[in-house]
């Protein structure tokens, strides 16, 4: 209950479909979402293979809450492997593509080999259609979507795309639905090019089978009583994720001047009042009571957003404080289908070099410019396509480019604290706010100052929890930025009629993230890819409440000694057979 | 009085709770495709929002071929036990649905239990004088 207990499998060459079933061993082991899209991914691709070839895998998957009426549950799930990065990929997008999947009757969605020519996928529950793209093969985003509804031709119906960055195989498209959300990271986008799917629509009409709808409906309630006694809730659903602008530059960690000085002097023309005045609709995603997406309007440009990360690194981050410049960076990287977080730290990082003090034009100018050519891969943008490390080899800039394993920084800046750091350095897919956010607690004097190891544990444990809460998947805004509450476990057992509580949640997270590493030392990944850019040790924050905060080496070192071990990976980060063992994971170890 | 379901589209956010509540209390599922309101996007920050509104055209009433959609106590209501499924009604109004499965008609019977759910107070019952 909850789940289908069933698999789509498409191969995009032969334009064959099959259901499978999906093992309740799995099911139990990982849960579901990013767990199971994992399981599938590591057990079926194979070492060493292109990630823009047919050899690899398009996973989406959702999971036992999706589909529900559990409050934001309506996120969906990409597995595969990054182009840019090289390694382990997942990334996931709010909207309500994810619960429309769901409706369609299976839990996992796995697309494999690539299509001879651009093609529209129409997955009608478990019926599998085929539409010609070509047509629209060059479209933006918006357009897309429009011409997609236009040509199936029923309102009802759920559309994910890319855009021209996607079809260019730029290594950080991103994949879109509801046109203008998006999962971003680490170039998805461009793995669906490879395989010239330019959409897939979705429309489910099945039952979401619930094992005690009665005891489901309870819970539920019960659900929303939590997520509306959170105090961070109230500022979420009154200005979305821009708030934090001021917070982040008050605390002075905000990457200002390609993380130089960690604060402004007024963040006025950019904070959550500023867009506010620029709000044309207000939206939610699917079943969520919190409506966080402040949706932008402004000189005919229209998304939702711009949220925190993207106004961080568009706009301090590269000397830049005006809005609807910001949006307009926003509207071209959605519009092509790029991440706004790998542009915007990798330009910021390009403002001393001669790309930008060659030219005479406006700095915003230069940066949409940039941004165009990129998508295109036309000129300078062809090597701006590769991604941030690419760019700091051949610029020689890799000392201050902020990227770990090839993902761009997020628009903190890690210096701020151990736990930001740690995060960054121990995520899987690259340096990620998303898998840990220790900051806020550690600015709260959560810990004594030199108690390092305190918040390397928490670090790993929340890395578990939040790896579960993407297995459900629920958004983890919602429900506290990783904090499992218990309710959590009570709406799954619920729904599902199988019996789950916070530590067997927990251990599905724990399997995420040895899979993915396991996956990812396999393509070459260990400790020596696991260090903030080496600026970040050398050069302290210039300015504001933490000025002088640095990373040292030795601090890293010590972090990061600790974090093997609560992972049970060896001193080189690789983890160990005993781990391996101990949940279960031998059949994924093969060669 | 005629009863029937508003909203509000300035307040409307798109979260389809609606959907969902709807499905669960008129049809004991969870499935948003059995509901008798839904919210469409049609655009990057444009909903469309469709119900039964009790509108006094008539077109439904006059394009069941076998008398299932009625008019009972100054309300528009489908009699499920006469629909066949032939989708008539849903052919001239774009605010009844076709249930997935079973091909009845679903019509917004105003229950309001999706304004008790709407986090967002965008719905309610409202009252006007009776149909023609």
């Amino acid at each position: 209950m909850a789940r289908f207990h069933k698999l789509l499998r498409i191969d995009l060459k032969t334009r064959k479909s099959i259901v499978e079933n999906i093992p309740a061993r799995y099911e139990n082991m990982f849960l579901g979402g990013k767990g199971l899209g994992t399981a599938y991914f590591v057990k079926e691709v194979p070492k060493g293979i292109d990630p823009l070839g047919p050899d690899n895998k398009f996973i989406v998957a959702t999971g036992p809450l999706n589909g529900t009426t559990a409050p934001a549950s309506s996120r969906f799930e990409i597995v595969t492997k990054s182009p840019l990065t090289g390694i382990y990929l997942d990334c996931n997008s709010g909207g309500h593509f994810g619960q429309e999947l769901k409706a369609a009757g299976f839990d996992l969605l796995i697309l494999e080999n690539s299509s001879e020519k651009p093609v529209i996928l129409f997955v009608e529950n478990e019926n599998v259609s085929f539409i010609d793209a070509s047509l629209i093969w060059g479209k933006q985003v918006y357009e897309t979507e429009k011409v997609v509804r236009e040509l199936i031709g029923t309102p009802d119906i759920r559309v994910l795309t890319i855009g021209p960055a996607g079809e260019n195989l730029v290594k950080f498209a991103s994949v879109s639905n509801d046109f203008s959300r998006n999962a971003a990271r680490g170039g998805s986008g461009a793995v669906l090019g490879s395989k010239k799917i330019k959409a897939i629509a979705v429309r489910g009409t099945t039952d979401i089978p619930v094992a005690d709808l009665k005891g489901f409906r309870k819970s539920v309630e019960k659900a929303k009583t939590v997520i509306f006694n959170n105090p961070w809730v109230e500022g979420q659903r009154k200005y979305g994720t821009v708030r934090s602008v001021e917070i982040i530059n008050q605390s002075g960690f905000l990457p200002v001047n390609n993380f130089t000085n960690g604060v402004i002097s007024s963040a006025d023309s950019i904070n959550e009042f500023a867009f506010e005045k620029r709000i044309g609709k207000v939206l939610s995603c699917g079943e969520c009571p919190v409506a966080c997406s402040k949706g932008y309007s402004r000189n005919g440009i229209q998304m939702e957003g711009p949220e925190f990360e993207t106004v961080g690194l568009f706009g301090p981050n590269m000397g830049i404080l005006d809005p609807d410049e910001i949006a307009q960076f926003n509207y071209l990287c959605n519009q092509y289908g790029m991440d706004t977080i790998t542009a915007g730290s990798m330009l910021g990082a390009l403002v001393e070099t001669e790309l930008f003090t060659d030219r005479n034009e406006k700095r915003s100018d230069i940066v949409k410019d940039l941004l165009k050519k990129t998508a295109l891969r036309e000129g300078i943008g062809d090597l701006l396509a590769e991604g941030p490390k690419a760019v700091g080899e051949k610029f020689d800039i890799l000392y201050q480019m902020p990227q770990i394993k090839g993902l761009g920084f997020p628009a903190y800046d890690p210096r701020a604290s151990f736990g930001t750091s740690l995060a960054y350095m121990t995520a899987d897919r690259g340096a990620c706010h998303l898998r840990s956010w220790p900051a806020g607690r550690e600015f709260g004097g959560m810990w004594a100052e030199d108690d390092i190891d305190g918040r390397v544990e928490f670090v790993k444990n929340q890395q578990d929890e939040k790896a579960a809460e993407e297995c459900l998947i629920v958004c983890q805004f919602v429900y506290g930025i990783g904090l499992l509450d218990k309710i959590l476990g009570e709406m799954l057992t619920v729904s599902t009629g199988e019996e789950w509580d916070l530590a067997g949640m927990k251990k599905s997270g724990e399997r995420c993230w040895t899979l993915s590493r396991m996956f990812s030392c396999r393509e070459g990944i260990s400790r020596k890819d696991d260090y903030l850019p080496e600026k970040f040790s050398k050069e302290a924050i210039t300015e504001g409440p933490i000025k002088g905060s640095v990373m040292s080496l030795e601090h890293q070192d010590y972090m990061l000694d600790k974090y093997y071990e609560l992972r049970e990976w060896d001193k080189n980060g690789i983890p160990k057979a005993s781990l391996i063992k101990r949940l279960g994971l031998e059949e994924w170890a093969g060669d | 009085m005629t009863k029937y379901l508003d909203l509000n589209p300035d307040r409307c956010t798109g979260c389809r709770i609606c959907e969902s509540t709807c499905s669960i209390t008129n049809e004991s599922v969870i499935n948003r495709a059995k509901s008798r309101i839904h919210i469409y996007r049609r655009d990057v920050l444009e909903l469309v929002q469709l119900y039964c509104d009790q509108c006094d055209e008539h077109v439904c009433i006059n394009a069941c071929p076998t008398g299932a959609i009625v008019i009972i106590n100054n309300q528009v209501r489908v009699k499920r036990s006469l629909c066949d499924g032939c989708g008539k009604c849903a052919e001239v109004c774009n605010k009844i649905f076709l249930s997935p499965v079973n091909n009845y008609a679903l019509m917004c019977n105003q229950c309001a239990a999706c304004v008790k759910t709407c986090p967002e107070g965008a719905l309610e019952i409202k009252e006007r004088e009776c149909l023609k």
